[in-house]
Formats: C-alpha cells, structure tokens, sequence
C-alpha cells in the first residue's frame, strides 16, 4: 500500500482513538478501566507507526532528492582568488625573528646609510685598515656609505642597552660589486650580539647551533674555524654540516660535508670600549650571516637577482 | 696563497701525513685551505740521460739533431730540436714507455730518423714555461737515475685563502706556515734563526744607510755581492716558483722571489753599479720611471729608496728602472727592509699597483725577518755561485724596533671566557712551538709575543686566548646556554607596525611584497618621464649610472609595475629606506617608506584610486592612525596624476602622498594600463597614534541617532574637519552615512547622542541639535531645507 495512504488512515484512526478517549466517561463505568486500557495501548501502537511512517517517507523524499544532486567537485581551486604574498626576504627574517626572540634577544633594526665610524672605525677597522679592502664599500658624496654590514649597530647597541644585553639586528646591506647569479649589491644579514659578565664561545655555538636547527627543522651540526673580523678576538668562520646531503658530502658542499655560514667571534675589546662597555669586566659574542643566502638555501633559489627583481613570478612561486 | 708541499717539508717532517689531514687541521686552525694539486703525477720513467753524440740532421730545414743518449741502462738513438743539445750534457730523459703527462712516449720516427725518447725541456716536464731548449741538469747525477730523485716534481700545491691570511703578516712564507703546521702535528721545526754567514761578513766594510723619514720606515739592511756569474736559477728553486706561480726569470730575480716565498720578506735586488749611500726618505716632486716602465708622478707621502739622493725605488712597492738588474749585472746589492703597512698601502693603492712585496708590507711586517731574510739569501748565493764574493757586511739601521709585548691570561678567566677545559701541558707545548715562550702558574698563563706576531696581530688577552684555543681545537668547544637573568622582551613599536601593515596588505589585500634598490633606475626613469630629487650620490658606483639614492619609493615601485607589465592586475609594496635630505650635522636624513602601487589593465584609474584610498586609510586605521587626505598635495611630484593626487595626513601633520600614476608615465610602458599609488613615512608617525580606549563603555540607556544631510560644493573632507572639532557634552560620535549630488554634495552624516547617565530627554535632543546645526553654520555648511 502506499505509504501516504496509510500515514492518513493511521492519522484518521488517530483521531477517532482521541475521540473515544475523550467520551471514555460515557462508558460503563465497571468496563471503563478495561476500555480505557485497550483504547490506551492502540493508542500508543497507532502513535509510533504514524512517526516511523511520517520519517519513512520523509526519508524517501531527501533521498530522492539526494540522487538529484550534484557532485561538487572542491578538488577544482579557487580559479579568481587574489592572493598576496610576502617577500621571501621577509618570511625568513621573521623566521629568524621568532627564534631569536623566543631565546629573548631584542629585535631592532637600524639605517641602511652609515657614517664611516660607524661601518668602520666603531668596529675596530681604523683608517688604512687592510679589512676596509674585504669590504666593497659604496661611498656617498657626504662622507658616509651605505652599510656593508649590520655591524653597524654593535656600537649603538653597547651604548642603548649596554653592558647586559642580547639583540638581533635584520637589515639591507650593500656591496659595490658586479652583480651576477650569486653576488647582489644589495642584500640582508642579519647581526647578533649578546654581552654579559659570563658570556662565552660556547655560548655563541649554543644560540647558532640552535637557531639553525629551527630554521632548517632538523639537527644541524656546527664548527668553528679560525677566521679573521676586526671586530672579534677570536674570530670565527661559522661552518654547518651541509643540509643538501648531511655532511657525506655533494656539489653544494664541494663535496667536503661543510658549508659556510657566517663569521663570528667574542666582541673585540676595543669595541666594547667604544661602545661605553668595560672589557675587563664584560665580555660577549657577535654573529653577522647573510639572510639573503639563508632564504636561498632554505627555498633552494641559485640565483640570488631574483630577490631585489621585482618580478611578481618568482616572489610568487616561493612557497 | 700557493703553497709547496715539498718545501714545507725543508723545515718541518710532514712525510707520511695524509694531505687530507693536513688540508682539514690546518683549516680548522689557522686558515683556510681552498684546495689542493698533486703535481707530477703524470711523469713517470723519466731518467737523467747524457748526450753522447750530436750531430746535425741532414736532411731537415729546421735545426734538428741526431744525438745518443746514455740512458744508463743502453745508448738509445733520439732525434732532437734543441738548440742547447750537445756532447756530455746531463738531460732529463724520457725513455720509451715513459710518459709526460698525456704523452706516452715510444719509438718515433722524426725526419726519417728512428727516435728512441726525448729530451725533455721544463714545460714538457710541468716545472716550468720553458720551452727554448731542454733542462739543463748539473752535479753530474748518474745516468739512469730516475729524474725524481734529483728534481722536486713530485709536489703537492695547496690554495691557501689570501683573505683568511689577512691578519697573519708570518703566514705570507712558507716558513710561517710550517711553523703552523710543527704546533698542529707536534713535529720540530728547523730553526733558522742562524747568523753564521752574516756574522762571518762583519768585519767587511759597510754600505752607508741613512733613514730620513722614520715614520715610515721601520728598518733598511743591505749587502753588497759581487761576481755573481750564474745565470739560470738551480732547477728546484725554477720549479717550486713555478708551482707557487712565478716564472723563472734568472737566478737574481728567482733569489728574491725565493727568498719572499720562504720568509715572507719582501727583498730586492739593485745593480750594485747604480748604489752609493743609501738614504730611504721622501721627495718632493717630479717622476720615477718603475721597473714595469710605469712612469709616477711623485707625491710627497711616497717613500723613496735613494743612492747618493736620487730615487732608485719606490720603499716596499717596487724598483726603479734606474737601478735596475740586466742580463750581465753580477755585482749587486741586496736590500731587506721594513716599511709602514699604511704608508705603503698609500702608495700602491695611489700608482694603482700591487705588488707581491707591497700586499706583505701592507700586513706588517716584523723587522727581525730582514736578518733572517738576508742569512737565507747568502746561505743559497754560497751554494749556487762558488764564483761569488761578498763584500760588504750586512748593514741593518733600525729605526722603529720591534716591539716586546707580554701578555696573560688568567685560567679562570679562559674557560670562563671559551665555555671549555683545557690540558694545560698541550697548551704550554702549542705555545712554546708558536714562540710565546710561556710560563704557566697554577692561575695563569704568561707569554711573550714573538716578534713576527708582535706587529699588529697580537697585543691583548684576547689574542692569546685564541692562540691557545684554536691550537688546543675549536671541536673542544661544546654548545652551552648562559646562565642569565630573565628579561621580558617587547618588540620596538616601529617593527610591530611595519609587521602589522605588511600582514594586512598580504592578507587582506593581496598585495605582493616586492624588494627594490635604493638608489633611482635612472634610464627608466628618464623613459617614464619621472623627475625625483636626489639628495645624495654614490662617488664609486660600479652600477653604472645608477648612482642617485633615492627620495621618493614611489617610483621604485613604478619600475616594479613597468617590469610585470604582461600581467593585466597586480597590488604591489615594499617598506624600504628613502633619503630625504642632508642633516645639519652633513649626514643623511634617511626615513623609512611604505609605498603601494596598485595596477590593472581593466580598472580604471578612479576606481583604483578610491580602492588605494579606502586600503591606505583601512590599514592605518587598524593600526592605530586616522588618516586624511588633502587633495592636491602632491602636485610637485610629475609622475602623478595633476589632479588625483592628494597629501596624506595625521593630526594635520603630512606624512605621505597618494595618487594616480600619470597617464604618460604609466602609458610610456602600457598604454592600457592604470596605475596608482602611495607613500607612508613609517618613521613620521611618531607621536601620531590615536590614543583609543581600551576598552568601550556602553551606556544602557537608549542612544538616539540624528541624521544631517548638509549641501555644500566642499569635499567631505573639509565635512569632516569641521565636524571633528564639533563638541557636546551629549555627542557621543559621527559618521558619513550617503553622499549624492555633485557641486553642490549631500552629504548625509549620522551623529549618535546619548548619556551615560541618563535617558535623553526631548529638549536635551534639541538642545543638540541646535548646537550641530550651529556648528555647522559657524563654517558655512547649511543643512538641506526641509
């Protein structure tokens, strides 16, 4: 029978069974309570067929509307989404950031134009200096350069937050050189400083050592070379085990396991005196690496134009 | 830096080291080791022969010879080219089966003649450019004796970084280095701190010196040598000069070369018949022909080496043509002399000419190496030249002597100070082998620079530390987190701004964040038509023409938009730095600049300059600034829109400019293309930030809102500045609700009133309503007539 038919004859039994009910007090009043009792339990029979039908054919109705739909297909993308993105440059500087600062280094960034105390003599690189000659500098007509490094900052650092005191500094710097796949005459590092009353080489290891782990998620091993920076004694050229193949060695690495990171070293004394800092008492740790080199090898980009490009294909396609 | 394993070897034992040990320890110690070449690998069998006939071919129009040779084991036919062959010369051999490098020699046929090997020449063999003639052996070696056992062409040559030397004047000569090298594989060192030939000499007269100027030269030593009569250098000094990259050029020159190569001081050697007394001072004019005929003109900072008061040579950089040696010279003085690093870097740098002797100098050099320098230079003149006759003393006026510097450090101190342990009788060894001459006390360690690191390199606590820790190995340092007190960091309010603008205009926008450079595109300014100041230049910019730091990013950006010009829609920004003029102290005035560029090729340029408009003043509104704009102000700049461009403002205080990009500018790359812009001065926004509640108060009682639709021909923004200053006690804030009409506008404005104290009653509304539409009037704003 159909299923509607039925729903209404058990609807209109419904009713009557209500009716009767209601005139239960007409009845005999010795066979009320046994009427009443069958009245009762058809009833409750009638009630739970009518809702299981009720739901049966609404059930029927959803499904047959179900078989109408249609497949949304949510595996297309979304063809007109405008989506911005940020500079590579900027992604892993923040990367950075957040490392450093989750170990409470203090975030500043300064000037890209410097005087020349500041890019050099407050980094212990006097006039006449042979390391000026390591530094490519572009000179302004006013006297001053576009910095060639961040450490640039180490002096104003010692002086605002002296003697005690870690910081970070991202930032542009600038060497006047030709320009090719690997060399930009604009690029970023990023400068570290930490000075305290117990600050030590192992110290210095234990925040690179660390940083690097974050940024390429996995153990990275560290050493120290000797290496010569004005501004440190001892100087250090900061080495870790290549990530390309894990230190066995490849094309990346020269097949000698290592790659360069960045130079370090403790705080040269004389540029803790500049900075107002006392040697004797205090001592600490520098590090200046290349962002730009970390993004490249972080996003695998061999060619270093790209970043300061401008061109919107390529900003895009580093994900 | 190239450097001879074999000549190592004279003065430290390192046979039997792995030279890939060699290259790692010396790289995690002292300096950089870039690489390595096995030399001479590709010469095998090649023996000492001896010409035993020579005859010259018959039938050859080149000179060619018939000879035989003894090759010790058998007399072999060879038919030769060189024209030195002949009867009873010792030659280098190359047997049948030998090989040269790529050639395997056998049995040949030359002009006819069967030809049983050759005679090798110095290039043949890899030791040297000759190729004139062949080499030429002395000492009588027996024939057949394998040519390796008398001539060093097994050799190892490693690449040392010139940068990472930087630092080490005593590093600059093989004997530093193998100095290095006996501290990292615990080997001894020969000494070669002997005087025994300059002693034998003392009695000899002396060569006059006189040093004028003791500013900048620190020492002067010389010795006369007459009837040098060799000609060509042996063949080991030919070949490991030329695996250090120098070309024989005869034995005089080769002498100084070598003697640089080993001690790394520089020396020099004039032809005795152009030197009297010897004064090293300055001049005041005129030009100096140099050795390389480069004529200078003479400066009165350049240091001149004169005899009898006219130049010879320009002090540590090079000699003079005057005084130059010839092919026939055989009196000669040698010079060993000590300049100022500073003076001599001036002058190479001022004839634009560096030389092996003057990048020495320019490290500074220890003036103890002239003795050392001049005992090795009469010790191989004696062995090589029997002929030659020494006939003056060594005469060495010092004018600046090297310095005696103690340093110490405590060892609390260094492991405090490295973060390691140390065993302390290995340190004392590295020490003693580095010349500190140490002495260790149960608290510290005490030593003397040795006075060719005493120049510069090492003087303070500091320096010794690293001495003892990179000989003791940098791996004995291990990672360890200070122990410091905790500081709650808060990021500078500069920072978190850029952050938060970047992040909105990425996320919310869509913008692509893009990095320029900070000088101006100058041809593509000048194509665009766009004029912006410069206020500072670049002097040395190997960028050609792009020399101009920039004042404005907006252009920066513009070039951005002109390079994707393919795509039809693109938002674009950067925060970057801007010079905006020169300080009254003479230094940059240098200001950090968001700008935005918004382009498309099927919006049109109002629509894009309302969307720019709206995101300049949402951003800022979120993070902090209320931003108005007044129209027209940034006519002065050509590349916008004479019209749509507008300053924008803070509290009345201009910190940028907003507008479209002029038609001929951003028609100059794309003719459909729209383009507009803006500039922020991030680092003008100090002080400017709204102050905002914390948190807002409602009131409960009913708030009424009253609209206004005033006609006017003003733009909204005059609206606003009136009604920004509007005040009530019952004014609880306004906003634009409808604008329609043009010349004159509706404007309609929502203004809310209300109490927190109480509900408002009908004559409090009009009291409020009065005072608006007073206001308004007080600045000629009438409402709509009803």
């Amino acid at each position: 029978m159909d299923l509607v038919l039925k729903k209404e004859k058990l609807e209109a039994e419904i009713k009557e069974l209500r009716l009767s009910l209601r005139d239960l007090k007409n009845v005999d009043a010795s066979k009320r309570a046994e009427v009443g009792a069958k009245l009762n339990v058809r009833m409750k029979e009638a009630e739970t067929q009518f809702y299981a039908l009720d739901r049966q054919i609404k059930q029927d109705e959803i499904n047959k509307k179900l078989q109408g739909d249609k497949l949304v297909d949510i595996t297309i993308p979304d063809l007109h989404a405008e989506k911005g993105y940020l500079h590579p440059i900027t992604r892993v500087q923040r990367e950075v950031e957040e490392i450093f600062a989750s170990m409470g280094f203090i975030i500043e960034e300064g000037p890209e134009i410097a005087t020349e105390f500041q890019n050099f003599d407050s980094v212990n690189i006097p006039k006449n200096h042979p390391a000026r000659d390591m530094q490519d500098t572009f000179w302004l007509g006013n006297g001053q350069v576009l910095r060639t490094h961040t450490s640039t900052m180490q002096n104003y650092f010692l002086k605002k937050y002296g003697p005690e005191f870690k910081v970070i500094s991202p930032g542009r710097c600038f060497r006047n050189e030709a320009v090719d796949a690997s060399h930009e005459n604009t690029f970023f590092q990023v400068e570290g400083v930490m000075v305290g009353e117990d600050i030590s080489v192992s110290n210095l290891v234990y925040f690179l050592k660390n940083a690097l782990s974050a940024v390429f998620k996995k153990d990275i091993k560290v050493r120290l070379r000797p290496g010569f920076f004005a501004f440190v004694e001892p100087g250090f050229e900061f080495d870790m085990s290549c990530i390309f193949c894990g230190g066995v060695g490849c094309n990346v690495c020269k097949h000698c396991g290592w790659i360069e990171f960045c130079g370090c070293g403790m705080v040269h004394p004389n540029v803790l005196k500049m900075g107002g800092v006392n040697p004797e008492k205090y001592q600490g740790f520098a590090f200046g690496f290349g962002l730009t080199r970390l993004a490249m090898m972080k996003y695998g980009i061999n060619e270093i134009r790209h970043f300061n490009s401008g061109n919107l294909e390529f900003l895009r396609s580093v994900k | 830096m190239k450097v001879s394993f074999n000549w190592l070897c004279e003065f430290v034992n390192l046979k039997g080291i792995d030279i890939k040990e060699i290259v790692s320890k010396f790289s995690l110690t002292t300096a950089e080791v870039e690489g390595y070449e096995i030399k001479g690998a590709g010469i095998k069998n090649v023996v000492v022969g001896e010409i035993k006939t020579c005859e010259r071919h018959p039938s050859s129009n080149k000179p060619l010879f018939i000879l035989t040779v003894d090759q010790g084991d058998k007399v072999v036919p060879v038919v030769c080219g060189a024209p030195n062959c002949r009867v009873g010369l010792k030659v280098a051999f190359a047997r049948v089966g030998s090989c040269l490098g790529d050639i395997n020699v056998g049995v040949a046929k030359l002009a006819g003649s069967e030809s049983q090997g050759m005679c090798c020449s110095g290039r043949e063999l890899g030791i040297s450019t000759d190729h004139d003639g062949i080499i030429e052996l002395e000492g009588n070696p027996k024939n057949g004796t394998p040519i390796k056992d008398i001539l060093p062409i097994d050799d190892i040559v490693l690449e040392i970084d010139n940068k990472s030397l930087t630092n080490r004047p005593d590093l600059w000569g093989h004997y530093g280095i193998a100095r290095e090298l006996s501290v990292i594989f615990n080997k001894p060192l020969k000494s070669l701190d002997g005087r025994s030939r300059i002693d034998k000499y003392k009695d000899l007269p002396k060569i006059p010196i006189e040093i004028e100027n003791k500013k900048d030269c620190y020492s002067y030593g010389a010795v006369k040598v007459n009837n040098i009569t060799r000609k060509a250098s042996p063949m080991f000094m030919q070949t490991r000069l030329f695996y250090c990259g120098i070309n024989a050029h005869g034995f005089l020159v080769d002498l100084t070369n070598y003697i640089m190569l080993e001690t790394a001081q520089p020396n020099h050697a004039f032809d005795a018949k152009h030197i009297g007394k010897i004064s090293v001072g300055n001049e005041s004019g005129g030009t100096f022909v140099t050795l390389k005929d480069q004529e200078v003109s003479i400066t009165p900072e350049m240091l001149f080496i004169k005899s009898d008061g006219k130049p010879v040579a320009l002090g540590g950089v090079i000699g003079g043509k005057n005084s130059e040696i010839s092919a026939d010279t055989t009196d000669c003085v040698f010079e060993f002399a000590t300049f100022d690093a500073t003076s001599i870097r001036k002058t190479a740098a001022a004839i634009n000419t560096r030389t092996d002797a003057s990048n020495r100098y320019e490290k500074s050099l220890d003036v103890n190496l002239n003795i050392v320098a001049c005992e090795r230079t009469l010790e191989l003149i004696e062995k090589y030249d029997q002929n030659a006759k020494v006939v003056s003393c060594f005469n060495q006026v010092v004018a600046v002597p090297s310095k005696q510097i103690a340093v110490s450090v405590k060892k609390d101190y260094l492991e405090r100070f490295t973060g390691a342990k140390f065993d302390y009788k290995a340190v004392e060894r590295n020490l003693k082998a580095l010349g500190f001459n140490p002495a260790i006390t149960a608290e510290e360690i005490r030593g003397t620079v040795p006075s060719w690191r005493a120049t510069k390199d090492v003087t303070c606590t500091a320096d010794l530390i690293e001495e003892i820790v990179r000989t003791f190995g940098y791996d004995n340092i291990k990672p360890v987190a200070p122990k410091i007190a905790v500081k709650p960091i808060e990021r500078l309010p500069q920072a978190r701004l850029a952050t938060r603008l970047k992040d909105l205009l990425c996320d919310r926008y869509s913008f692509d964040e893009v990095h320029t450079y900070l000088w101006n595109d100058t041809k593509l300014n000048k194509q665009l038509g766009i004029e912006t100041p410069s206020y500072l230049r670049v002097v040395n910019s190997c960028v050609k023409d792009d020399d101009a730091i920039r004042s404005a990013m907006i252009p920066s950006l513009i070039g951005v938009a002109a390079r994707n010009k393919q795509k039809s829609a693109f938002n674009i920004f950067e925060i970057g730095s801007v010079c905006t003029g020169i300080g009254k102290d003479g230094n940059a005035v240098e200001s950090r600049v968001l700008s935005l560029c918004m382009a498309s090729k099927y919006q049109s340029g109002d629509l894009l300059y309302k969307k720019i408009s709206e995101i300049v003043r949402d951003i800022f509104d979120l993070a902090g600034y209320r931003i108005s704009y007044k129209i027209g102000g940034m006519n002065k700049d050509n590349y916008l829109h004479p019209k749509n461009n507008a300053a924008i403002m803070i509290s009345g205080k201009l910190v940028g400019g907003i507008g479209i990009v002029h038609p001929m500018t951003a028609g100059a790359f794309d003719p459909k293309m729209n383009l507009t812009a803006a500039a922020i001065h991030l680092d003008w926004l100090d002080g400017l930030a709204e102050k905002r509640q914390d948190s807002v108060r409602i009131s409960k009682f009913q708030k009424n809102v009253l609209d206004f639709t005033f006609v006017t021909d003003k733009l909204y923004g005059e609206i606003e500045t009136v009604f920004d200053k509007f005040t009530h006690p019952l004014f609880m804030g306004y906003s634009l609700k409808d604008v329609y009409g043009e010349n004159p506008f509706s404007y309609t404005l929502s203004f809310t009133v209300g109490s927190f104290e109480k509900t408002l009653t009908a004559a409090d509304i009009e009291d409020v309503h009065g005072s608006i539409i007073a206001h308004g009037k007080k600045a000629k704003i009438e409402i709509k007539a009803q």
